[in-house]
């Protein structure tokens, strides 16, 4: 399809199995490098370039093009190849959102091409790593268990988008 | 001669000392400027003239019985509609906070009040923050004043626009991946974030919890200093708030101790930086070196990480900070809603934009059961690369230059279809959030469109007072906050 000069390659392994960490050249924003993948296999049929590893298309900052499913895995040139589909409809009810018609249609695409991208972080060694939960060093911040001063009913209640006596109205929950 | 509306805080703060102008005429013309301009600008959500005009007379009365409250008493601010301002609305750029009145004050607010600062109204910004060209308000498209056709940046695009269009001489923001030094460097002024746990969060609707922090927009380094002064130390009301020693910012920025090593990461200047911008950055570099400092190459290895781990880790915190939008206690209601269930489902689907649906669920995503360790621990974990590289490269520097964005700003309508390269752009500071370290954009060029550059200085943490000071000496040695819009 097309390849734009701003869609920088590097491959990396499929399936990252293999669990080697590779060191890309000047990895910085946007590397510039092609770089060929070792050591794994190929699963995407079909490939464009019918090469033996899967490529990741990085694009740069400054991407000329819009609404270019670039992809990993080569799946750029064939839609249903994305490594991984989002079930919108779970995530959707899990987080209690109900999606418009458009949303519907655009936002599992995005979804999918954002986590494809996301997994660049496959090759980073977090072997013995941390996890980061704060930037600093912050312990828990204890306080006495005092009464102090607080909201009057009326504030606390100001924004309810329905109310009667002192209290918030909803649909009845219970039968 | 330069007009009373493009002056620094400092500049109009010393005319109110000197008494060529009271505090309520100072307000009335910054009124009567976001009148004359913001019909095009449109930063401002809402302007609240009675209350402002009040507190400049309360002001000016002080300032007659010599009561001051501080260097900056009587001088008019700009709040991001993400800070609490007793009484006034509080949207977050978002419909389903669109009635939402906030009734308290967050803490910078009290302590603007305390210093007797003016806030004057209430400016645009992404909805919830997500975004970095104010495109994804709910409410109106904030226009860069160097040419209205682009965007101002985000996601504080409305404070950066307004204090860069001469509204307001100051304005806070939040910065939780970029969102007030991008917009300072689109729209050529100082914006500074501040180390997590410098200045209070009690009183912003979080977005993501582990990086969001509130900072100053200035129309010069000094002014970023004076009104860091006023909002920076611990509150007992953010558990996150650090108790730290508060230096006198605008003692030291203008003496001669200065750190003199800065550290050039060659992975912020590969490829994707456009041509003007890395043109202007080196120059600046330049600078430095002629000016006796010593510039070191130093390498942050897991930069290419950054937006990943960035997005993964934001839209996981922010999915579960938004879950309290749920129609049922203080927000939008849906009427189309027959059930308890109902009300979340749809008071969310009307309430929230595309762009925070979008994190949303790919918050949830990571976080859910079967993905939580592929992606969010994972990000969890090379965020802690991440911040170990900065570690290191502080042990030979003391300060960090970099651009502030890959690019100028961008028009309007130009990325906001493809939300993934709109990420992209947040390379040059998503970094320093995870790390939480502190730092700062300076106007640096123009690009050959006319379009402000910013360079990006980083520091240590609690270390603001040498960003400023490092700030200065370039600032003062160059002309790029004498240059204004022309509107």
């Amino acid at each position: 399809m097309y390849i734009q000069e701003s869609f920088h390659i590097y491959g990396r392994a499929f399936g990252g199995a293999n669990g080697k960490r590779r060191r890309l050249n000047g990895n910085g924003i946007g590397g510039n490098n092609r770089v060929r993948g070792e050591g794994g296999e190929t699963k995407a049929k079909n490939c464009f370039f019918e090469l033996n590893f899967s490529y990741l298309f990085r694009p740069l900052p400054r991407m000329e093009t819009q609404n270019l499913t670039f992809c990993i895995y080569c799946a750029v040139f064939n839609e249903n190849m994305t490594p991984e589909h989002i079930d919108i409809d779970h995530i959707a009810m899990l987080c209690r959102i109900a999606l418009t018609d458009e949303e519907r249609k655009t936002i599992p695409g995005q979804l999918d091409t954002m986590l494809a991208y996301m997994r660049q972080l496959e090759e980073v060694d977090i072997q013995d790593v941390e996890p980061t939960l704060h930037a600093l060093e912050i312990s828990n911040v204890l306080r006495a268990d005092e009464p102090g001063e607080n909201f009057s009913v009326e504030s606390a209640l100001m924004n309810a988008p329905k109310r009667e006596n002192n209290q918030i109205i909803v649909p009845r929950i219970v039968e | 001669m330069e007009e009373l509306f493009f002056k620094s805080a400092e500049d109009l703060s010393q005319m109110l000392a000197k008494k060529s102008i009271s505090s309520v005429e100072l307000t009335k013309i910054f009124i009567q400027r976001i009148g004359d301009v913001d019909a095009r600008v449109q930063a401002f959500l809402s302007l609240d003239e009675e209350k402002s005009l009040q507190r400049a007379k309360a002001s000016d009365e002080r300032r007659s019985n010599g009561q001051l409250l501080g260097p900056l008493d009587g001088i008019p601010v700009g709040m991001k509609d993400v800070i609490a301002e007793k009484g006034q609305r509080l949207t977050c750029g978002s419909k389903i906070l669109e009635h939402y009145i906030s009734p308290y004050d967050a803490t910078v607010t009290e302590r603007l009040h305390q210093a007797g600062i003016i806030p004057l109204g209430r400016l645009n910004m992404d909805e919830f923050a997500m975004g970095s060209s104010t495109e994804n308000s709910a409410y109106q498209k904030t226009h860069n004043p160097w040419n209205l056709e682009y965007v101002p940046g985000g996601s504080s695009g409305g404070s950066a626009a307004a204090v860069c269009s001469g509204e307001v001489p100051l304005a806070l923001g939040s910065d939780t991946g970029g969102s007030i030094r991008q917009p300072a460097a689109c729209c050529g002024i100082s914006g500074l974030k501040t180390t997590y746990g410098l200045v209070s969060r009690y009183g912003l609707p979080a977005l993501a919890s582990s990086t969001d922090q509130i900072g100053p927009f200035a129309r010069n380094v000094t002014d970023l200093g004076l009104l860091l002064q006023i909002i920076a130390g611990h509150d007992d009301r953010d558990s996150t708030s650090c108790n730290v020693e508060i230096p006198h910012y605008d003692r030291i920025l203008k003496g001669e101790l200065r750190p003199r090593r800065i550290g050039i990461p060659k992975e912020y200047f590969s490829n994707g930086i456009d041509v003007d911008v890395r043109q202007a950055v080196e120059s600046a570099i330049e600078f430095y070196r002629k000016n006796g400092y010593q510039i070191v190459d130093i390498s942050l290895e897991h930069t290419a990480y950054a937006i990943p781990v960035y997005y993964i880790i934001m839209t996981a915190e922010a999915s579960s900070n938004l879950a309290r939008y749920d129609g049922i206690r203080y927000t939008h209601r849906s009427s189309e809603a027959t059930n308890a269930i109902d009300i979340y489902f749809k008071s969310r689907k009307e309430g929230f934009g595309s762009e925070v649906k979008r994190r949303i669920m790919l918050g949830t995503y990571v976080l859910s059961s079967d993905h939580h360790d592929a992606y969010y621990v994972r990000a969890q974990k090379v965020r802690t690369r991440i911040g170990e590289d900065f570690k290191k490269a502080f042990e030979n520097v003391d300060v960090i230059l970099s651009p502030t964005a890959p690019t100028t700003a961008f028009k309007l309508g130009e990325k906001i279809n493809d939300p993934l390269q709109m990420y992209m752009g947040d390379i040059c500071t998503v970094a320093v959030s995870l790390a939480g370290l502190p730092a700062l954009s300076i106007p640096c060029g123009f690009s050959k469109a006319g379009l402000p550059i910013g360079v990006q200085l980083i520091g240590k943490a609690f270390h603001e007072h040498e960003l400023l000071s490092v700030a200065y000496s370039f600032e003062k040695a160059h002309d790029f906050i004498r240059r204004f819009p022309d509107l």
